[in-house]
């Protein structure tokens, strides 16, 4: 025998399970032959599969003494199992109503919080898959404006390359463009049909960094030349109806400067689900910095460049080394580089003062925080309701206890059934899943399943081992401890700290129903607000579309075609929309301080836009059609007057990117970013044709104008799809989030208090039927049946205004936070906190009512008769 | 009285301890009916199918192989009994007849 399998043990949970259930004969017996059989499946399958097999032995060896085996092979332990599993299922039966009252709790608050694990699991897995994700990193930029650090991904064209060949770790880098650097797709030609295809532009080192699977193609070799093409799997069933064959073939892209024939060089298989990059096919880079020269240089910044570091590389030391390389190239900026892994950035892509600060990661902790929240108050149902029923099994603990079963077989006995409790809990719980998990994937925005893996299986054995001992632990210990004489006696001896335990749980239940639905009621208010909020503009009934395939020349015949159409309002050209998506740029005024660094916010719109969207006008003049000049004219908003000081704007003459232009207008503020943003100094240029166009419809006969706007279309782009948006629609997909957290809030808001008011109603019951002999008394005495409502439910209300007192100022401080991310956020006002108190109060009522009315109506005679 | 009965484990499991002779234990019987029925048989299934075949009298148990190194551990062997011989020539014998009395010729039919 060799040394590695003297060495080899059997795993010791098993080989303990099967000691404390085998009695002494027998266990020697079945040891030594699982021992050998151990032995016989390291030499011939391997150590660990060997160790699985031993346990799975083990297991049918006890589950066959459970339910075939002669008593003298086991020993007491499967007795007593046996027994315990029997009691708990009378124990079930007896007390119906708490059984389901704990079952529907348990649940639902399983299911949440495995609704809750697929959705975290799924956020996590966002852009881990790659092979080598632990070696990719992505490049960071921080610059200082004014003291203001702000971070952004794009880097100088010429970075990547100088990574390459001058950064020995770096073993290979790549620029990315991602698809959304253009506002609008091209699109492919086929004989006479066109497809749209989102296309990204990388380096070669791309395909060696990420893990991109190629159906065909040498994964060596690709995107070498500047003519090559990589498509997926789908678009090449989309535009060729094969995946066979391809290789080689030209196709023809459309897209400005970039026209041309390329040749497909492979075939990739279709990005996963959980990649943040989504692309139809891939383009060389190289023929992006062809189409734009200016991106070669230094001082302009563009793409995304991510690297792979050699194995063993320190990413520590390639950070510091790259922090000065753009200060290198250029002295005078104040530009420093730090890296970041790339798959972290999906939930971590927000950064303050340079720094990385989060962003998604906060949803996936909060949500996580609600998941634990709303099983304790499953749980917290679980052990007040056991601890409750205690009076009523005071007989069968004493007669335990006097024919001598010690602590810890009561012990045993409560966990058991805890445990019962939460299994049959757990499989309800995937019924509800399994039937909750398409309205969910659709509130979540994400395609969610439950495929069984091992790793679903450890958490949800995770969820059963917690939730089992948390329920189980409080009652287990506080019903094992009575003594017993006086539970013989039925003597329960009342003292002050379990009534407060219990109290005090159910105090905690509400606190935090009251946080949720307080929670939930600000977010709603804050998006409504958000929809609602006057942003200086008329976002309403305006389509706006691509101008792919529509030549500049005939573009302003386009434009008046799409006016003549009855039902058109207003036509203008877009190169930014009004959704966050703008260039930034510093320029130079009459009385600039020298170090004054203010970005302005820079839109590219044609003449219209002004009207067309709505914008007032304080001064001058607006963009006219046609005008001579106009691009020598530019237009501000009033923030960016105020900042540049100047008390009569009008025909003033600033210097933007090296030119001179002449002021002739200024217009209201208005919201050109999300209202995370105050509103910034803003500069409107003025060029006939840009890459979108939006047009101004009439309210009535919607749907019959975009018809006629998509005919008009069609004939000027030669055939290609029309696709269109309206731009509230846009407005809206900036705040999806939001709106997200929205719906879920709401979701597991619901969730909670229903789970506390199960606890109340089993609570009530409970209560209603120990009194009962006190009512009928109090009946017989001549006490009305509102009185005795008022009685019986005095004590609820003492709990749940005590959890209003403790909840309100807790859920002010919460929502106070979150309305401070938004530069526009409501206020927080009284009404808010009246109508989180008022609505708890009134369901707690409710549930307290029904059964308090249900137990004074009851005939006195029932309850008085026997004794 | 009910009637003692073989099922049909019990029997695989008798017929291999009586084949192993001398060698019959767990492993053995478990590794040796893996290897004729191509299926795993997990060693709860044949503690359980041994326990009753003992305790109807088929099979003896014996004690054996006690070694220090083992910690006191044993290996318990089952000799096939007198009795159990009796009942699996018993089992074959009905088994043959009834086998015997099927028409042959719709045996050649359905071979063919």
């Amino acid at each position: 025998m060799s040394l590695g399998q003297q060495k080899a043990r059997p795993p010791r949970l098993a080989k303990w399970l099967l000691e404390s259930f085998c009695s002494y004969d027998f266990l020697s017996t079945a040891l030594w032959d699982l021992e050998e059989l151990f032995h016989y499946n390291v030499k011939n399958k391997g150590l660990a599969r060997a160790k699985f097999l031993y346990t799975i032995e083990v297991i049918g060896i006890i589950i066959h003494l459970f339910f075939k085996g002669k008593t003298h092979y086991s020993n007491n332990k499967i007795a007593m199992f046996k027994h315990n599993v029997l009691i708990s299922f009378r124990n079930f039966k007896r007390f119906k109503t708490t059984f389901f009252i704990n079952l529907i709790g348990l649940a639902t608050g399983l299911a949440s919080t495995l609704l809750i694990y697929l959705w975290v699991a799924d956020e996590m897995s966002i852009d881990k898959f790659h092979e080598k994700d632990a070696r990719i990193y992505q490049i960071m930029r921080n610059r200082n404006q004014n003291g203001e650090i702000s971070t952004t991904s794009s880097m100088p064209g010429p970075l990547s390359e100088e990574l390459v060949t001058n950064y020995p770790e770096v073993e290979a880098a790549s620029m990315v463009w991602a698809p959304e650097f253009f506002g609008s797709k091209g699109y492919i030609s086929l004989e006479d049909e066109q497809f749209r295809a989102r296309a990204q532009f990388v380096d070669p080192g791309f395909m060696q960094i990420m893990s991109f699977p190629l159906i065909s193609g040498n994964p060596k070799a690709v995107l070498e030349s500047k003519t090559e093409v990589l498509i997926s799997e789908s678009l090449a069933q989309k535009v060729y109806g094969s995946i066979d064959n391809l290789i080689g073939k030209t196709l023809h892209w459309n897209k400005g400067r970039m026209t041309g024939d390329y040749m497909i060089g492979g075939v990739f298989k279709d990005l996963p689900k959980n990649s943040s990059m989504q692309f139809d096919m891939l383009l060389n880079a190289e023929v992006m910095i062809d189409a734009y020269k200016y991106m070669k240089e230094w001082g302009n910044t563009n793409p995304d460049v991510v690297v792979l570091l050699k194995e063993g590389a320190s990413a520590e030391q390639f950070n510091a080394k790259i922090e000065k390389l753009i200060q290198g190239k250029l002295p005078k900026s104040s530009s420093t580089l730090f890296i970041q892994k790339y798959s972290d950035r999906y939930l971590k892509g927000a950064y303050e003062n340079g720094k990385v600060a989060g962003h998604r990661i906060a949803y996936v902790r909060l949500f996580s925080i609600v998941a634990l929240i709303i099983l304790a108050i499953a749980c917290i149902n679980f052990m007040n309701l056991s601890t409750a029923k205690a009076t009523g099994r005071l007989k069968e603990i004493g007669v335990k206890k006097a024919l001598g079963a010690k602590r810890k077989a009561l012990l045993a006995q409560y966990y058991t059934e805890s445990f019962l409790m939460t299994i049959l809990g757990v499989i309800m719980a995937l019924i509800i899943v399994k039937l909750l998990l398409a309205p969910f994937s659709q509130i979540t925005g994400k395609t969610l399943s439950i495929n069984f893996s091992t790793e679903l299986g450890t958490a949800i054995a995770l969820i059963i081992l917690a939730t089992g001992l948390i329920a189980g632990s409080y009652p287990a210990l506080y019903l094992s401890r009575l003594k017993t004489t006086e539970s013989l006696k039925g003597k329960l001896v009342k003292n002050l700290s379990e009534l407060l335990i219990r109290k005090g749980l159910v105090i905690f239940q509400f606190t935090v129903s009251i946080i949720l639905i307080f929670s939930v009621l600000i977010v709603s208010r804050q998006i409504d607000y958000i929809q609602n909020k006057n942003l200086g503009y008329d976002r309403d009934n305006i389509v706006k579309f691509h101008n792919t395939g529509i030549d500049d020349s005939a573009y302003p015949g386009f434009l008046s075609s799409l006016e003549s159409i009855p039902g058109v309002l207003s036509t203008a050209s877009t190169g930014h929309d009004l959704t966050g998506d703008h260039g930034s740029t510093q320029l130079s005024w009459p009385g600039k301080k020298p170090d004054e660094k203010t970005l302005f916010i820079s839109l590219e719109m044609s003449p219209r836009f002004i009207e067309t969207v709505g914008i007032e006008l304080v001064q001058g003049r607006i963009f006219e059609r046609g005008r001579m000049n106009e691009d020598k004219k530019i237009i501000f908003n009033e923030t960016a007057t105020k900042l540049m000081g100047l008390e009569n704007p009008i025909g003033q003459v600033i210097k933007l990117w090296g030119r001179e232009k002449e002021i002739i207008g200024v217009v209201r503020d208005f919201h050109a970013e999300s209202l995370y943003e105050t509103i910034r100094p803003t500069l409107i240029q003025a060029y006939p044709m840009l890459n979108s166009t939006i047009v101004k419809i009439q309210d009535e006969d919607i749907s019959k104008t975009i018809a006629k706007i998509e005919e008009r279309f069609k004939e000027f782009s030669s055939g290609i799809p029309f696709e269109f948006r309206f731009l509230d629609s846009e407005y809206q997909t900036m705040y999806q989030s939001e709106k997200r957290i929205s719906s879920l809030s709401k979701f597991f808001a619901s969730i909670a208090v229903i789970i506390s008011c199960l606890g109340l109603i089993g609570l009530t019951t409970f209560t209603a039927e120990k009194r009962s002999k006190e009512i009928g008394i109090r009946k017989v005495l001549g006490s009305g049946n509102w009185r005795i409502v008022q009685m019986l439910s005095l004590d609820f209300t003492k709990m749940v205004v005590l959890a209003l007192v403790i909840g309100l100022p807790l859920s002010y401080f919460i929502a106070k936070q979150w309305i401070q991310n938004f530069a526009y956020g409501i206020e927080l006002n009284i009404g808010h906190f009246v109508m989180a108190g008022a609505l708890i109060l009134f369901i707690a009522w409710l549930t307290v009512g029904i059964q308090t009315i249900k137990a004074a109506s009851a005939n006195p005679v029932d309850s008085l008769r026997s004794e | 009285m009910k009637k003692v009965t073989l099922g049909a484990f019990e029997e695989l499991v008798l017929l291999t301890a009586g084949v192993l002779q001398d060698n019959a234990y767990g492993v053995t019987i478990k590794l040796e009916l893996e290897d004729q029925l191509n299926k795993s048989i997990s060693l709860g299934a044949l503690y359980s199918a041994l326990q009753r075949l003992e305790d109807k009298g088929w099979v003896n148990s014996r004690i054996g192989g006690i070694t220090e190194k083992q910690g006191g551990r044993r290996k318990q062997y089952f000799d096939i009994t007198k009795e159990g011989i009796m009942v699996l020539d018993e089992v074959r014998a009905m088994r043959n007849s009834l086998f015997d009395r099927l028409p042959q010729a719709k045996i050649n039919l359905l071979k063919s």
